[in-house]
């Protein structure tokens, strides 16, 4: 949980303020816009070296329009358009400011700024290169199998993609701004729902922020639960990630397999905590107990061991390896400068987990080493992964045993006032949030979610691969487009 | 004017298209191809052209930018089709009604025959809901004539 030190400084001076702060090793986490009752500010979260979470603060000078920062910092390249889209702020000199997540035929005032005039929108028009023997090629919304709505503009010579570009946003939901006005357990239930995948992240951050705003200390015992939650979702993601790779690779029995892994830690939580996909488990102040505990510690150990076994016969498979190494490459400096987050980042050997750079819940005393590997290609993304799961085995293990059911914190029913920001690892990186709240109220919650900031990853990773490869490599992410789109 | 019950007997081909789920939908659905599952053995395929499928599995809340896609897919599925609502952001939209972006299921769009309620609906259940409306098919009873 962490309060924000804010710091006010005009437009012209962020360019500045934000190099400054780079130049020191603090880490960019968020870019936002919002509107306390002072007029429409843009907001930049970095944390420092010291753990501590700073933030910039521009308000805008009358024009609703700022010069971008891309050039400063290319992470904020789809923040700055969201905020365009959400809050009709232009950002003058953006490289591409087509809309990013509002449909075309969205015709009102901008969602979070409903008093800013009707803007004319231009359409979404895609990326392509048109040169002579080139070829593009759209897929999607709607695709081939059981996989979530997005759209894809290829441009290839022959079976090569020579560059993608990507229409999202076909799930955008308007969550945060429904959610303006409810109070606390109606904006949870809906705030757990913008992901399936990442359910219990976004319960978690969005607790920890509610608890930040509060002041309130959760007990040691709540904490470790909800530590052990966490694990708990971070493995059922994993088992459905390199599984899903499995199946990529033609590898049916395997896949089959990891299917059937997956199916019983679905199980493992449903009898546990209520709900096959954390659903209800974490509330600001408290954590649901474990029902029996001793057979889900039991069933726990059981699925690790079989979990390992399959991972080994994966890995030991010539074939899976030979399709994942050298595909979707990204380096590692293209990584640091988009921002990439969680295992994808990892995977380009960059050593940040949220869980090691700003712990939280239990994890001050875990002293999590952050899995790292430098291929930067899919089968390095499939190794960070294999690891980390095999590590959250043992973490979930330890922190169920010592949890506790403890009396949860009171007041955070009250009502609260004031804004904080929670950043949590969830199984595919930083997950984001910030909240204010007034009189118990959302005032203003904002969720970056780790898709959000690795989606311009696939682009980069994509080119130069075969067409045929592109399935794999965005199942190399795995990434959400649920919680992305919110 | 063709009957829905001619459409599905021993087979059910089915698209999905994702009009804003949380993806938690998808995953028990997928769950229905493992081996804990195995709905293939009842005949149950999700097809990876809507010009293959019996009908359409819609979740989510039908989000704006979805409408059109959800639109031409039924419309390339062809007359009878089957639609199918699955879990509760298909049947009402659920958390999401009424926002700006997301309307009340597909029922504002599309007519379903079968609802699946839940949240998400468990594998098992989604299973046995198809397997019901495959029993109706068979027996022609309680499906209505199509469009
Ligand atoms: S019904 Fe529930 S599980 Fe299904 S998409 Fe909606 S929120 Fe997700």
């Amino acid at each position: 949980m962490r309060a924000i030190t804010w710091r006010t400084v005009p437009l012209a001076q962020r360019s500045a303020a934000i190099g400054e702060l780079l130049a020191q090793g603090s880490a960019f986490h968020m870019c936002f816009a919002e509107d306390a009752g002072a007029g429409i500010e843009l907001a930049y979260l970095f944390s420092g070296r010291d753990g501590g979470l700073c933030g910039l603060r521009s308000p805008l000078a009358g024009a609703l329009e700022a010069s971008t920062l891309v050039d400063d910092l290319p992470a904020l390249h789809w923040d700055e358009r969201e905020i365009q889209d959400m809050f009709g702020v232009r950002l003058r000199g953006h490289p591409d400011p087509r809309p990013l997540l509002l449909p075309d035929s969205y015709a009102g005032a901008p969602p979070l700024a409903p008093q800013a005039p009707v803007a004319a929108r231009e359409p979404w028009r895609g990326h392509s290169l048109h040169q002579h023997g080139t070829v593009q090629v759209p897929v999607g919304p709607v695709h081939a199998g059981i996989i979530e709505s997005g759209h894809f503009l290829f441009t290839t010579m022959g079976e090569t993609i020579l560059q993608l570009d990507a229409r999202l946003f076909w799930k955008h939901r308007g969550v945060e701004a429904n959610i303006a006005g409810r109070g606390i357990p109606e904006a949870i239930r809906v705030v757990e729902r913008t992901c399936g995948s990442c359910s219990a992240s976004h319960q978690e951050a969005f607790a920890e922020a509610v608890e930040a705003i509060a002041g309130a200390e959760v007990p040691a015992g709540t904490r470790a639960w909800r530590t052990a939650i966490l694990e708990l979702e971070r493995i059922y993601n994993h088992l459905n990630d390199l599984g899903q790779l499995a199946t990529g690779v033609a590898l049916h029995v395997l896949a089959q397999q990891g299917l059937r892994l997956k199916e019983r830690a679905l199980r493992l939580q449903e009898e546990a905590f209520g709900h096959r996909y954390l659903f209800g488990a974490i509330r600001p102040g408290q954590v649901r107990a474990p029902k029996d505990l001793a057979r889900l510690l039991a069933g726990l150990r059981r699925l690790h061991a079989d979990s390992a076994g399959w991972a080994d016969r994966l890995f030991a498979n010539a074939g899976f390896r030979d399709r994942l190494a050298g595909t979707g490459q990204v380096p590692r400096e293209v990584a640091l400068s988009l921002g990439a987050v969680g295992p994808a980042a990892r995977a380009s050997g960059i050593a940040s987990d949220v869980r090691a750079d700003l712990p939280y819940a239990m994890y001050h005393q875990l002293a999590i080493v952050p899995e790292t590997a430098s291929g930067g290609d899919a089968l390095a993304r499939a190794e960070v992964r294999r690891r980390e799961l095999l590590a959250a085995f043992d973490i979930a293990v330890a922190m169920l045993e010592s949890g506790s059911r403890e009396s949860s914190p009171q007041g955070l029913d009250a009502a609260l006032s004031g804004a904080a920001a929670a950043l949590v690892e969830s199984p595919r990186g930083a997950d984001g949030q910030f909240l204010r709240l007034r009189q118990g109220k959302v005032q203003r919650w904002h969720l970056r979610s780790a898709s959000f900031a690795n989606w311009p990853l696939i682009m980069v990773a994509s080119a130069d691969n075969p067409i045929g490869d592109f399935p794999l490599i965005n199942k190399s992410f795995e990434l959400c487009y649920a919680c992305c789109d919110r | 004017m063709a009957h829905k019950a001619f459409l599905i007997g021993r087979s059910l081909a089915l698209r999905l298209v994702d009009c804003g789920s949380c993806n938690a939908c998808e995953s028990e659905l997928a769950m229905l191809f493992g081996p804990d599952f195995d709905a293939q053995r009842f005949g149950i395929e999700m097809v990876p052209s809507p010009r293959h499928a019996d009908g359409l599995i819609v979740t989510g809340p039908g989000t704006s930018q979805m409408t059109d896609a959800l639109a031409r897919t039924a419309e390339a599925v062809g007359a009878p089709r089957v639609v199918v609502a699955l879990g509760d952001c298909a049947i009402s939209g659920h958390v999401h009604r009424d926002g700006y972006a997301a309307k009340c299921g597909v029922a504002a769009s599309l007519e379903a025959d079968l609802q699946i309620p839940g949240c998400p609906p468990a594998p098992g259940e989604i299973l046995g809901a198809l397997r019901r409306l495959m029993r109706k098919g068979a027996t022609g009873q309680g499906l209505a004539a199509s469009d």
